[in-house]
């Protein structure tokens, strides 16, 4: 479980977030909404560590997350950015890149399981052969997605992951994500669409965070 | 051999109204440029002037370990150069491009050993020049290298966190950067080496054709120097970047930013 304890950021004499205490239960699914600038990127990457808290601290189970624990801390989240990321080679290589790194050797890209999520993400399998760099933001971004959802993390922290999706290709990311209940999900968005599809919501605005009923 | 004819001070002072034509072109434009430029040409003649005398005196002397001091005072200067240009912190990134540039430098003597004898390699006649062109064409290299790769990290901060994310190791999560920035500061050297001979005359070569040389013989040492020089671009370009990333991240696989002069 993930836990955010009154973790204060602090940027160039700015409150980013304003002792904030969070708590994600396994399985849960919510969308993080508020203002832009509200520290909502902020919050997703403070998770990860990759935004140093200036007071408070991040937990998994209870534990505090230090440098010593922080790779075994990382592995367990699959995260993703708001923009498609540049890559140099083929789609397919694109979705093949997690398994170059050390750590991942020990398992195989698995062709029919890319196939069926790209199916189920209104994509292609013959875009596999295309050079990533030529397709569109919102083809890249799909990519991106199955790209993680192959390693299989159980926590998915995505930000704003379909501002680049036009209305379809938006409701099968949401779909897909809506209807995996095994991975605990928080979603930074600005998108109302997420909500129909049972997700609770929480906002953050000036560094409050605020649980909706 | 004959002897180079010496170009005496009074000439060099004659020749410099030469610089009258840059002048006339900056005050047309009005570019504020020429405050600079007599700034700029001072500077090099004084540093010259010194230079010279200093090297009068290593050469009359001779002596390898003096020769060695001359060489790792340039090493040293060199990698100052670097960070300056590169708007790096000295405190926090002398130490990690130091080893980088010393290692490039063993790498290269090692190299000119298959060429020359210790004992001819080890005289200032070859040694100062040698090593002074080999270091001043690495710097060019090294400035390229340093600031694509820290700028491109800073512009896709999100593709490190992917990355990392993704399983990366540290060294896997910058190697497109790492890639790019090889990419930018050598490229254009090998478009260089391409065309040499033809769109340039090489400056060793024509020191030596000035100095009484055959063209045969000047040859020879370009291409040694080429050779020597691309090298060492790639190797200390390639080194300067891996030990910089060790000093600029911390524990979390931050970027820190205090190893800039300037903040983002």
């Amino acid at each position: 479980m993930l836990e955010l304890r009154d973790v204060t950021v602090r940027r160039a004499g700015r409150v980013i977030l304003d002792r904030v205490s969070l708590a994600v239960a396994p399985g849960e699914h919510l969308v993080l909404t508020g203002p832009s600038g509200g520290g909502k990127s902020t919050l997703l990457k403070a998770a990860l560590l990759f935004e140093p808290a200036d007071e408070g601290e991040v937990l998994w189970d209870g534990c505090p997350v230090t440098a010593s624990n922080l790779a075994a801390h990382r592995s367990r989240f699959l995260y993703i950015g708001q923009k498609p990321l540049p890559f140099d080679g083929l789609a397919g290589e694109y979705l093949d890149l997690p398994f170059t790194f050390a750590a991942n050797r020990s398992r195989r890209a698995d062709r029919d399981a890319q196939d069926r999520l790209m199916a189920s993400m209104g994509l292609d399998p013959v875009l596999r052969t295309s050079p990533y760099g030529r397709l569109s933001g919102g083809e890249q971004q799909r990519l991106t997605i199955i790209q993680g959802l192959q390693l299989e993390r159980s926590f998915c922290l995505l930000d704003e992951v379909t501002s680049s999706l036009d209305r379809d290709s938006l409701e099968a990311v949401v779909r897909y994500f809506a209807g995996d209940r095994e991975r605990t999900v928080l979603a930074v968005t600005h998108n109302r669409q997420w909500l129909d599809f049972g997700f609770a919501e929480i906002s953050l605005e000036a560094g409050k965070l605020r649980r909706h009923p | 051999m004959s002897q180079t004819m010496a170009i005496s001070i009074p000439t060099l002072i004659i020749f410099s109204v030469m610089l009258i034509f840059p002048v006339a072109i900056f005050r047309h434009l009005r570019l504020r440029l020429t405050k600079d430029l007599v700034i700029s040409m001072l500077r090099m003649a004084v540093q010259l002037g010194l230079v010279a005398v200093y090297l009068e005196w290593v050469f009359k002397l001779d002596m390898l370990a003096l020769n060695v001091a001359w060489v790792l005072v340039m090493i040293v200067v060199a990698t100052g150069s670097i960070l300056r240009q590169g708007g790096l912190s000295w405190r926090r990134c002398l130490w990690a491009l130091l080893p980088a540039h010393l290692l490039t430098s063993l790498l290269t003597l090692a190299g000119f050993l298959l060429v020359f004898d210790v004992s001819t390699l080890g005289s200032a006649r070859y040694l100062v020049p040698l090593m002074g062109m080999v270091l001043g064409n690495i710097l060019r290299s090294n400035v390229v290298a340093l600031d694509r790769f820290f700028s491109e990290l800073r512009a896709n901060r999100d593709m490190h966190i992917q990355y990392l994310t993704l399983g990366a190791s540290d060294s896997e999560a910058v190697r497109p950067f790492l890639r790019n920035a090889l990419r930018a500061a050598v490229g254009p050297q090998l478009g260089t080496v391409a065309t040499m001979g033809i769109v340039s005359l090489p400056g060793m070569m024509t020191g030596q054709i000035l100095g009484g040389s055959s063209p045969a013989v000047a040859i020879g040492y370009q291409i040694m120097i080429m050779i020597a020089i691309f090298t060492a671009a790639t190797v200390s370009a390639f080194l300067a970047v891996h030990f910089a990333r060790k000093a600029a991240f911390d524990a979390f696989g931050r970027l820190d930013e205090s190893i800039f002069l300037k903040r983002a």
